[in-house]
This record gives structure tokens, C-alpha cells and sequence, in this order.
């Protein structure tokens, strides 16, 4: 894939001023999204990866929350971040649109669906309030709404959880944005209704070539639609790449302790999980080294003092971790090497170059 | 009820009233057994009446009809000691590890409440000695005993709830999403530790959750709830291998599976429209209006649970001969 990417995210730093102190909540984050693709943020709660996306949105406000000097978001060669209210606004919601965890709060319960949708419309297209009306309805409908002219006049809490869902979907889709962000877009709801979601939003990105970032921290959802996947953790990310690098052949100890924790349905019944000890650090004070180091089962001595360096594998894999370090002994390297062939059942059916993966 | 079963459930059924003539059936026929020493998995979506179901077992609510017998004593019957000797053996993790602990308890008052209740500890030494034990247990240490709740990740609150329940050594709990409120990471963490105090202490789970692959990894037996009713029961690897009912089958193929060759190859059977209402549900199989293999007999008949192979029960006109 030689295409240009779409939206590139440079060192993006957050910070947020609490009375305890100033929380960094994103710790220079680096990314790109191209047209047609989903990159899925996986990590777990707290680890920034829904701040990051609230900042590609403009929506970290001061005082309380504050982009450091340095961080980059760019779209079509512009900074979103030195861009002017007025075209913020044409970007947010015209460009790049974003559908929230929480279908019900995130909605105006005052307002009838419709008008929520034209609302949108109105505000980046110059087009009647009828006419706005009539596509409003043909979005409900593309989104698998049944009788989309009744549901039109009706209040979200009239809707159920899957199809307040869609209509946030159908909101955000109203004017064919390039970027979508969905940030857990189907935590709160069950899994048949999560599978439904899903395969809509599959279908927005292939058939319109939307570019949609995806956040979640279920790992079964991201096998099932990213092309890309982002590990983030405490505020950074700590590996990227292709969805089966990352599956199949992750080099990062967290990814792989992730992946461990989850059963696996060949597994025997009632084995104990890979789970990771310990709890994610504070982002008040992070550690000096790597953030991981804590939690790690391959912790060296350099780990707790320095920041690791990003290690780059083969097509756009990295991931930032001391063991990849040419001066680490080969033991090291061999115990992480063998947990992972006890973890990752089929990593033999993934080939690739051993020896040179290690370069 | 065989010797072997710690727990039988025959019929039951609870209603809630709704309004003037309304009535929410949450759970409407229900019968299984528990034997000693395993887990049973109670899996739907939300609104299907699995908690319900799980509370009326253990006796938080009262049942509309129908009884649950535990070592052979009506549940529901129970009066004074052997109600309280019924409490001591039966308890519960409950879901939420922030609604479920009192924010104004130390951790040694929550954990020991059920010790001096039930007169397990002779001195308060002995008392203290048990608290520091079960904390080392769930993966805390003696210092946190004198903390208050709010000092505490959602993680460690759950161990807490847990020490809780362990404190009065009981037989049979009932764990209703213990993790689902939790991290991936947490979640393995505290799962692991479910399936080890399972074998040291000889615990039975009735394990209640909506997380199918976590469910699988910790249960012997499964029962698939839909609308009030079990539709399916048997044991985990043969329902994941051949899930006969066609909201099973829609179940297991909506779960993500974290392997991308699996996802991408396999064929989703996809469920249309939410569950409906269990306000005045309709006559018939309670699924009809979501199922692909819809028959006549369905709209007019409510098809029972029968026991199709050895272990494996079903609740679909498809398998009656």
C-alpha cells in the first residue's frame, strides 16, 4: 500500500491539571490512517487511547485538559491544531465525525432522532431543511432502522440500546465523512447486537472508503475487522502493526500478555490464564523507564531506568521494548521467543524470518 | 435429585408486576441441577433474566412459583437456624465491586461481618489472624485492613468482595459477573483465582456472565437463558461444538473470537432486530420472531426442555419427534 495516508498523528502529548497534579495522559503518540483502512487502539481502560481520539476532534478544552506544544495532527497537510474555530468546526463533523461508547448519554434526549441527524446536515451542507429531511431518512434506513419515516419523530428513549447505536452511526455519517472514530462503539451493547454494529461499520469503510480508528479493548473485535492494530499502554503505544504481526507474531511482551489473558476457546477448561500481575502505573508520576517494566515477566535493569527505542520489524511492525536491543543476551530474548509459542497456538501457520526480525 | 447434586431447582418461576395488568415474567420455567464441586454457567444477553434467576436461587427474592432445594431443604422455607446455616454456605459476588461494598466499612469490618455473624472466629485475635489470611489469599495484604473502600481499584475491590464471601467457608457461590466490570488484564487475574479457590476448597459456582468465551473457560455445564427461559443446556465443549438451538447456534457465531484466520473465514449467523420485550410475551417459542427456522407449530406452542443426547438438553420443536 504505496497510497497516501489520509490523517497522521505526530508526538501528540495530553496533559490534564487535576488538584492531585498534572495527569499525562498521552505520552506522545504516533500514528496514520489511510483511506479505506481501520486502525483498531487497543488497551485497557485509562491507558489514553480515548483522549487521543478526543483530540483528533478538538475536543480536549482547556484549562483543565492541554495539548503540549510539539504534537502534530495532520490532515491533508494542515495542523488541526493551529487551525481556527471556524475550521475546526467544518472538520469536525464534516470531515471527521466520531460515534461514542454510550449511545444513550451521548444523544440529546429532548431532541427527536431526526432533528439530531438534519441538524448535522444543515450545518455543513447547503441544502434545505426538507431535503435534509428526506437524507436523514435514507440514513436511518442504510443503517437498519425498520420504518425509518416513523422513527424519525421519535425520542431516543424510544429507542433501544442497538438502535440508538445505529442512529448515532446514521448521525455521524450524515455528510460522508473521510475519517470515522469509534471509541468502544459496542461495550455497553450484547453480542448479537455487537456483531451487527460491526458488520455496519465494516461496511461504511469498504463500500465509501471511510478511514475509521477504532477503539476498543476487546481483542475478538479487532480480529474481526482491523487492518492495523495499535497497542497503547499508559499512555503511549508500544506496538504497531499489521492485524496478524500483532496477532500472530506480537513482539511486545504486554501484547502478548494481553492476548494470553484471554481463553481461548481450544484451551482446556478451567487452565489458568496468562494473567498479567499487578495493576498499570499512575499517570500523575510515570516511571522513568518503560511503563511496563513493573508488570513485565522479561524485566531487565534497563528497563527501570530508560525509555525504550522503537525497534522497527518488517512492513510498518514497531514496537518499543528493550529486549529487541541488539546487546540483550540471547536468553532473554529465547524465554520471551518460547511464551509466546506456548501462547500463541498456531504462530507456525504466520512465517516469518526469525533471524531477521531480530536485526 | 441424584446424591451427587448440591442444588436442584424444579419450575421455577418469578414475575415482577409492572404497572396495573402487566406482568414482566423474568423468569418463567426454570429447572436444572448443580452437582457438588462444579460449575454451571448461566449465560444471555442483558434483560434475559439471568441475574434474577441467580437471586431467586440463592434466595435474595421470592419465588413466584415452583422451588429450589439445596442439600435436599426448600431454599424458600428456610427459617431460623437452618436459614442462617443456608446463608453461611450460600454466597455471592456481585458484579459491581463499587455499588456492592460499603464505602463506610474498613476492609476488616466488610470481610469480618459474616465471621462474628456466624461465629466462626472464638477471640479476636483468632478473628484478625482469619481476616490477614483471606486478604493474602485474594492477593491483598494486612495493611489493607484498615482502609476504606475508596481506596481501592475496581480490581482489588472485587478481591475484597470475594475474601468476603470466602469468609464464612462456604459450599456453593453464586458469581454474578464477577468480571465483566473489570480490565482484560484484571479479568484473567481474578478469573484464575475463581478456578484455583474452586479446587482447594471443593467451591460450587453457579457463574453468571454474558462474556461466552470467559464463560466456556470456567464452566462444566452451560444453560443459555432467553427471555426468562432456558433454551439449551449442556455441557461447555459440547455446546461451543454443537449448539443445537438456533439462538445458541446465532450466539456462538456472534462471539469475536481473537484469532484473525477464525474471524475471517467463519460465517456469521446474524440475529435480526433486539430482543423483544418480556412484558406480555407473546404465545409460543419465546424466540420465534428472531429465528431463521421458524416453523407454524412455534407461533402456538411453547416448545419444552428435552433432553435430545446424554447431558444435552434443548428447548426447540425441531428436535421433538
Amino acid at each position: 500500500m504505496s497510497q497516501e495516508s489520509l490523517l497522521k498523528v505526530e508526538d501528540l502529548k495530553v496533559s490534564f491539571h487535576t488538584y492531585a497534579g498534572e495527569v499525562q495522559a498521552v505520552r506522545g503518540v504516533s500514528f496514520e490512517v489511510k483511506a479505506g483502512e481501520l486502525l483498531a487502539i487497543i488497551g485497557e481502560s485509562g491507558c489514553g487511547k480515548s483522549v487521543t481520539s478526543r483530540a483528533i476532534m478538538s475536543l480536549v478544552k482547556a484549562p483543565q485538559g492541554e495539548i503540549k506544544k510539539g504534537s502534530k495532527i495532520i490532515y491533508h497537510g494542515k495542523n488541526l491544531l493551529e487551525m481556527n474555530q471556524k475550521e475546526q468546526r467544518a472538520f469536525r463533523g464534516g470531515e471527521c465525525s466520531m460515534i461514542f461508547q454510550d449511545a444513550l448519554v451521548s444523544l440529546n434526549p429532548t431532541m427527536k432522532i431526526g432533528r439530531q441527524i438534519i441538524e448535522n446536515i444543515i450545518q455543513h451542507r447547503q441544502i434545505s431543511r426538507k431535503e435534509a429531511r428526506q437524507e436523514a431518512i435514507l440514513l436511518l434506513e442504510a443503517v437498519g432502522i425498520p420504518n425509518p419515516e416513523t422513527r424519525i419523530d421519535q425520542y431516543p428513549f424510544e429507542f433501544s440500546g442497538g438502535m440508538r447505536q445505529r442512529a448515532m452511526i446514521a448521525i455521524a455519517i450524515a455528510c460522508d465523512p473521510k475519517i470515522l472514530i469509534a471509541d468502544e462503539p459496542t461495550t455497553a451493547l450484547d453480542v448479537t447486537i455487537q456483531a451487527q454494529i460491526m458488520e455496519l461499520i465494516k461496511g461504511l469503510k469498504d463500500k465509501l472508503k471511510t478511514a475509521v480508528i477504532l477503539i476498543t479493548h476487546d481483542f475478538g473485535i479487532v480480529a474481526g475487522s482491523a487492518n492495523k492494530v495499535a497497542v497503547m499502554y499508559a499512555g503511549q503505544i508500544v506496538e504497531s502493526g499489521g492485524r496478524d504481526e500483532i496477532f500472530y507474531h506480537p513482539q511486545h511482551p504486554y501484547t502478548l500478555a494481553l492476548l494470553g489473558s484471554v481463553p481461548k476457546l481450544e484451551w482446556k477448561n478451567k487452565q489458568l490464564l496468562h494473567a498479567i500481575k499487578g495493576t498499570p502505573p499512575d499517570l500523575i508520576s510515570p516511571p522513568k523507564g518503560c511503563a511496563f517494566a513493573k508488570r513485565c515477566n522479561y524485566c531487565m535493569n534497563v528497563c527501570l531506568e530508560e525509555m525504550p527505542e522503537i525497534t522497527y520489524f518488517e512492513a510498518g511492525h514497531h514496537a518499543s521494548c528493550w529486549l529487541h536491543h541488539k546487546e540483550v543476551p540471547a536468553a532473554n530474548k529465547k524465554m520471551f521467543q518460547d511464551d509466546r509459542k506456548m501462547i500463541i497456538v498456531n504462530e507456525n501457520d504466520f512465517v516469518v524470518d526469525e533471524d531477521q526480525s531480530y536485526e | 435429585m441424584s446424591s451427587h447434586d448440591i442444588l436442584e431447582v424444579k419450575h421455577l418461576k418469578k414475575y415482577f408486576g409492572v404497572g396495573k395488568h402487566d406482568v414482566l415474567k423474568a423468569v418463567d420455567d426454570v429447572s436444572f441441577q448443580i452437582k457438588e464441586g462444579e460449575t454451571l454457567g448461566l449465560v444471555g444477553e442483558s434483560g434475559c433474566g439471568k441475574t434474577t434467576c441467580g437471586r431467586t436461587v440463592v434466595g435474595m427474592y421470592r419465588a413466584t412459583e415452583g422451588e429450589v432445594y439445596y442439600k435436599g431443604q426448600n431454599v424458600h422455607k428456610l427459617r431460623g437456624k437452618e436459614k442462617k446455616a443456608f446463608n453461611k454456605d450460600v454466597q455471592i459476588i456481585f458484579q459491581d465491586p463499587y455499588a456492592s461494598l460499603d464505602p463506610r466499612m474498613t476492609v476488616a469490618e466488610i470481610i469480618g461481618e459474616g465471621i462474628e455473624i456466624h461465629g466462626l472466629a472464638k477471640t479476636k485475635k483468632e478473628k484478625e489472624e482469619k481476616i490477614a489470611h483471606l486478604l493474602e489469599i485474594v492477593g491483598l495484604n494486612k495493611e489493607h485492613a484498615n482502609r476504606f473502600i475508596h481506596e481501592f481499584s475496581g480490581g482489588q475491590r472485587q478481591r475484597i468482595g470475594i475474601a468476603r464471601a470466602l469468609a464464612v467457608e462456604p459450599k456453593f457461590i453464586m458469581c454474578d459477573e464477577p468480571i465483566s466490570a473489570l480490565d482484560v488484564s484484571i479479568q484473567a487475574q481474578i478469573a484464575n483465582m475463581l478456578i484455583q479457590f474452586q479446587n482447594e476448597m471443593k467451591l460450587t459456582y453457579l457463574f453468571i456472565a454474558h462474556d461466552l468465551a470467559m464463560v466456556k473457560h470456567i464452566s462444566d455445564r452451560i444453560a443459555v437463558m432467553y427471555l426468562g427461559s432456558i433454551v439449551e443446556l449442556a455441557e461447555s465443549e459440547n455446546l461451543y461444538q454443537n449448539p443445537l438451538h438456533p439462538y445458541t447456534e446465532a450466539l456462538m457465531s456472534a462471539i469475536p473470537i481473537a484469532d484473525p484466520k477464525i474471524e475471517d473465514s467463519r460465517q456469521r449467523i446474524m440475529l435480526e432486530g433486539d430482543v423483544p420485550s418480556p412484558i406480555n410475551t407473546p404465545p409460543g417459542c419465546k424466540f420465534q420472531g428472531r429465528c431463521r427456522k421458524v416453523m407454524d407449530k412455534c407461533k402456538c406452542e411453547a416448545p419444552k426442555l428435552i433432553e435430545v443426547e446424554q447431558g444435552h438438553f434443548v428447548a426447540c420443536h425441531l428436535y421433538h419427534k
